[in-house]
């Protein structure tokens, strides 16, 4: 589904005439898909992309936001031999190696904190790490621009960006009316998480998605 | 990766259904970047934010300056011919009943590392007989944004909690108006971020 067709959708939802919007516009519509958008892929961790990083030599700690766009959660770390890279607290890596700082070896632990990346061991010569991960999309703002999600969770995001608009700016009016809107984009979040959680287990990936519906239904 | 105030501002004006930010009645600009300040000071809580320093340490002298934004040290080490030695953190209280004079115990290496923060301070025990230099992996406060400087190193679903932020602040101040069920679903939606952000910047 299209930005276009998706604000089109969201803008009737609201009650507006597409093509003459007068409380909401089409931009406020569009903000609201991609934050939707965003959402969604923090919630389920459903963009995933790879990159290669260039680990240089004698350097355990690399700011990893530079180097890994709107990263949200590390998945899988190689290195380029192919070894996997384990995750670990900083408290276990220090509890494991009181100068694990210091340790020359192929790397075979990471810790992400902060936008931190520690690795130990640090190699002895520049290495390349190829690190999955988690990404929050990249912002929708040409017409035919399409998220990044699976087709069958755009309807989701109308939902949701109905749902926010309505509740910021109209309030407890109509925050009643635009429930059920919330509740099939946490059900889509849900189904969408549960998909990615079986395959994260499959592929032994080191984040798994957050529970969303056990976040909503313990409050 | 950067959040741009700036723009989250600008979304935040038609939801407080202002015409433009000059007529923006529920918020002034400074307000709305009050709230982002407070709001980057919650996620540093979170560890969203993560920075590293090495200070020296002078000879004589067991006090260093906390750095800049400081919030909590993650891990510590000294450098000990030319390796990182960990250096473990005590509490004063604890520091004190193993070693009562331990404010004028000399040594030439390091122990411990206490954190002297309502000083803005950190000792180093015991006082080190020589120069030294500190490894510190700490979270910190990121610098306030403003309409000047409104770029905040974060991931973008970040400009989302602060516009919560934000607009929820905005409202509460307006409750008389009817507003504070928005102020409440605003802080609903802040606190599913945080709830999010902290699930997965625990590692």
């Amino acid at each position: 589904m299209t930005f276009s067709a998706m604000r089109t959708e969201v803008l009737r939802r609201l009650g507006e005439n597409p093509s003459t919007p007068v409380w909401y516009t089409a931009a406020e519509a569009g903000e609201a898909l991609n934050e939707a958008h965003r959402l969604f892929a923090l919630a389920a961790l459903s963009v995933e992309k790879t990159a290669t990083i260039a680990l240089p030599a004698a350097t355990p700690i690399l700011a990893s936001r530079p180097l890994l766009a709107a990263m949200l959660a590390p998945l899988r770390i190689y290195t380029a031999a192919g070894s996997r890279v384990r995750p670990a607290s900083l408290e276990t890596l220090a509890g494991r190696d009181s100068r694990f700082l210091n340790a020359e070896d192929e790397p075979r632990f990471y810790a992400l904190v902060g936008g931190l990346l520690i690795v130990t061991p640090q190699p002895a010569a520049p290495l390349d790490l190829s690190v999955t991960y988690a990404a929050s999309p990249t912002d929708m703002a040409a017409d035919s621009s399409t998220p990044e999600i699976p087709d069958e969770d755009h309807g989701a995001l109308i939902e949701r960006a109905f749902y926010t608009l309505v509740s910021v700016k109209e309030g407890a009016s109509r925050r009643t009316e635009a429930e059920p809107a919330q509740q099939a984009f946490v059900r889509a979040v849900e189904a969408r998480a549960a998909l990615v959680r079986s395959r994260a287990l499959s592929m032994d990936y080191d984040t798994q998605p957050f529970e969303l519906g056990r976040y909503f239904n313990g409050r | 990766m950067a959040v741009n105030c700036t723009a989250v501002r600008d979304r935040a004006v038609p939801l407080l259904h202002g015409q433009n930010l000059g007529a923006l009645t529920a918020a002034s600009s400074d307000d709305i970047f009050l709230s982002f300040n407070l709001g980057a000071e919650e996620l540093a809580k979170l560890r969203l934010f993560g920075q590293v320093a090495t200070p020296a340490v002078t000879s004589g002298n067991p006090l260093v300056a906390a750095p800049t934004r400081h919030v909590a040290t993650l891990y510590a080490a000294w450098l000990a011919a030319g390796t990182w030695a960990r250096l473990p953190r005590i509490s004063r209280a604890r520091l004190e009943a193993l070693d009562p004079a331990y404010r004028t115990r000399t040594g030439a290496t390091p122990t411990h590392l206490v954190e002297e923060l309502e000083a803005g301070a950190m000792r180093v025990y015991p006082t080190p007989t020589a120069n030294l230099t500190l490894l510190l992996i700490y979270l910190e406060r990121r610098a306030d944004v403003s309409t000047g400087s409104p770029t905040l190193a974060a991931e973008p679903p970040v400009a989302d909690y602060l516009l919560y932020r934000a607009i929820g602040d905005a409202r509460r101040r307006n409750a008389d108006e009817g507003m504070a069920d928005v102020a409440a679903f605003c802080d609903e939606q802040a606190q599913l971020y945080a709830a999010l952000f902290r699930a997965y910047s625990g590692r």
